[in-house]
């Protein structure tokens, strides 16, 4: 009797065991996917993401590049495959309230980076108004300069508003980047009516291109003061960075690249 | 054959067929048993296997928690990890929570580790505090506080004809106490570093990043009477609350003081005091690259001796190269402070010197012939150099750290982390 029941807690324990193993590296797993998932909630109304119902030629390059896709053509969530990128100049005093006094210089970058959400929200509505549905600010930066002005920089997460189109069955396909200036000609005026223009050239480049290959998305949008022109702190350089889902050499890529910055020169201000 | 031979022979015939009949089946002899103790099963790598997932998974919980828990928790694990040695008898109020170093008198690579119960003097004798200084008197006066601010210049006032030099040179003191000072440029990084966490999604400040400046805390003992004392202090590393006692008819005439967030006290007087923080003329890199001279070579290197462990190892069969570099940076880098120090002073920097790499007491002159009575607290002076904050806990410390976010925040942090927008929610002035 007694050899039975050191048997049978013999056993137990290594069922205890197998199962807490088990267990462990279940949860493991788990906490592994949920690093994954994005933690925002999904936009309501949003479509059917193309990149989640492509069907892989091969297991193994679905399995590698089925995140990425989600990533850049999902129409639900804000991911950094899809930002802009800004720096602009504000006045140091513009970040205080009438009345208010500024604080000791010891605290000026310190002021100037905290206080920079007031001003960089702003870019936020226009690119709601351009090419977005949904925007966040997410990285920001703000250095008093010696000339009195606070150099903001801001980076921020965008849904695109257009639905990226079709992503087709590729062997070879990838994620392919064309960067593309848009300001090909200096002293543009760097106000908010500019930047909705150029926001609108952007979206013309990218039909263009899902017109060649099915797809594209504006991935990167970057406005920053020119520098070329001098010191004009008021003058506008924008670049957008388009990305597709295709199989295109690199001869075709060139290509393609060169035809879209015809059409940027064409295309006006 | 005859009936009974017959007979017998079927008899016996028919006891064989029933004996056969009633034979029990022969049992197959039992297959051999596998011997399991050379081989491996899954019941001999189930316990190892869960032993490594436990053990990992500890870990792993182990660090989330560190870096995410509340910091009144973390300042507790902190405190335990530098709290490990037992706090000393100190002779000054700011007890507190003070933390000592070494308990016994050791000889590290590069001099001698006084314990909190020692004292360090020129002759490196073991000596302990109890037998120069008399027991303190409950004292729960203040000192007056006095800020000033350090030299921008890399130089120090001549001593006087009538003047006597001593100098005192550490690398680090032997206690510590609950006194912070920072600088408002430390603290506005500090700061800066915590909006940026926050703006990423971190809750706490990360322990290096907080604004300290912890002070350490060493106790002079002044007893040359030949003259008014020229007394130099210098730490090479952290930063010392230098505490000044004077025996009868010792005079102090000027304190200078190298290092970086300094400060003294001493009973008042008419004396002179400046202070140097080394980092406002060498960054860390020059501090040690001294094989050229360096106008500016504040930093209070201490004389090589034959009798460091260094240099007793320098033909060390396998770490001589690793000696010879440590003993040649001491070489080099106090060769260099001598040579600024000359200039500053007309004496060469080991005149008067007592010289450890941790103390938290030093003697400057003969021993005395009676122990020393500390003077009242009211009867002194505190001398802090310029730093806009001081704290005596780690709650105060915060606290000056987050009121300074509110404020440039405008008075709400939220506004750190703003929500996403969307189309359908923005009013626009079309």
């Amino acid at each position: 009797m007694i050899r039975s029941l050191t048997n049978t807690v013999g056993w137990t324990l290594r069922f205890a065991f197998g199962a807490v193993t088990a267990l462990t590296l279940l949860f493991t797993l788990w906490v592994g996917y949920s690093a994954y998932v994005p933690d925002q909630p999904a936009m309501a109304g949003g479509h059917d993401t193309a990149a989640e119902q492509i069907t892989p030629v091969s297991v193994r390059r679905w399995w590698s590049t089925k995140n990425d896709l989600i990533e850049q053509f999902n129409t639900t969530h804000l991911t950094w495959r899809r930002a802009l990128n800004l720096r602009t100049n504000v006045p140091y005093d513009a970040l205080f309230e009438e009345g208010e006094s500024q604080p000791d210089p010891a605290f000026a970058d310190l002021y100037a980076t905290v206080r920079a959400p007031r001003v960089l929200m702003s870019f936020c509505e226009e690119l709601l108004l351009g090419v977005a549905r949904r925007c966040q600010l997410v990285d920001y930066e703000g250095k008093l300069g010696e000339d009195g002005q606070v150099d903001l920089q801001g980076r921020f997460h965008f849904v695109p508003d257009t639905a990226p189109g079709t992503l087709p069955e590729l062997e070879g396909g990838e994620i392919q980047s064309f960067r593309i200036h848009l300001t090909r000609v200096d002293r543009i005026p760097n106000n908010r009516d500019m930047r909705l223009r150029f926001m609108a050239r952007a979206e013309q480049l990218c039909e263009t291109l899902r017109a060649r290959v099915q797809n594209c998305v504006i991935s990167h949008l970057y406005f920053s003061p020119d520098v070329r022109s001098g010191s004009e702190a008021q003058l506008l350089e924008a670049q957008v960075v388009l990305a597709a889902y295709t199989d295109l050499s690199e001869a075709d890529q060139q290509e393609v690249l060169s035809s879209l910055r015809e059409q940027t020169k064409s295309l006006s201000p | 054959m005859s009936e009974k031979n017959s007979t017998s022979f079927e008899e016996r015939l028919g006891r064989i067929k029933a004996d056969k009949q009633s034979a029990q089946p022969e049992t197959p002899p039992e297959p051999m048993r596998k011997n399991r103790k050379g081989g491996l099963s899954a019941q001999t790598l189930i316990i190892p296997m869960v032993a490594v997932t436990v053990v990992i998974g500890s870990l792993v919980y182990a660090a989330h928690w560190i870096t995410s828990t509340d910091l009144p928790l973390r300042k507790m694990v902190w405190d335990a990890f530098v709290n490990m040695l037992p706090a000393a008898t100190s002779t000054t109020r700011y007890d507190g929570l003070i933390q000592s170093g070494p308990s016994e008198l050791e000889m590290g690579y590069v001099g001698w580790e006084y314990p909190v119960t020692h004292v360090a003097l020129k002759e490196h004798r073991d000596l302990k505090v109890a037998t120069i200084v008399a027991p303190k008197v409950p004292d729960d006066s203040a000192p007056k506080m006095v800020s000033f601010d350090a030299n921008t210049a890399c130089t120090l006032r001549a001593p006087q004809a009538d003047q006597v030099v001593h100098n005192v040179r550490l690398m680090e003191p032997s206690r510590y106490t609950e006194l912070h000072l920072f600088s408002k440029e430390e603290l506005a990084k500090a700061v800066l570093d915590r909006a940026v966490g926050l703006r990423r999604g971190k809750a706490n400040y990360r322990n290096a990043a907080i604004a300290k400046g912890r002070m350490g805390v060493v106790d002079i003992y002044v007893t040359d009477t030949s003259a008014p004392v020229y007394l130099v202090l210098g730490v090479l590393d952290k930063d010392v609350l230098w505490n000044i006692h004077l025996a009868p008819d010792a005079r102090l005439g000027h304190v200078a003081l190298i290092g970086n967030k300094s400060a003294f006290s001493a009973p008042a007087g008419n004396y002179t005091y400046e202070a140097l923080r080394i980092h406002d003329f060498l960054d860390e890199d020059a501090i040690y690259d001294n094989e050229q001279p360096q106008p500016c070579m504040v930093a209070p290197w201490r004389e090589p001796q034959t009798w460091w462990t260094t240099a007793e190892r320098l033909d060390h069969p396998i770490d001589a190269k690793h000696y010879q570099h440590i003993w040649d940076t001491n070489v080099q880098g106090y060769a260099a402070f001598d040579a600024w120090y000359r200039t500053q002073t007309g004496t060469a920097a080991n005149v008067n010197a007592v010289e450890a790499i941790k103390a938290a007491h030093a003697l400057v002159g003969p021993l005395p012939q009676s122990p020393i009575a500390t003077s009242r607290n009211s009867a002194r002076v505190m001398h802090l150099s310029a730093s806009a904050y001081m704290a005596t806990s780690e709650a105060q410390i915060v606290a000056i750290h987050e009121d300074l976010l509110l404020a440039a925040a405008g008075g709400d942090v939220s506004a750190l982390t703003p929500p996403p927008m969307d189309r359908s929610s923005l009013e626009i002035e079309q």
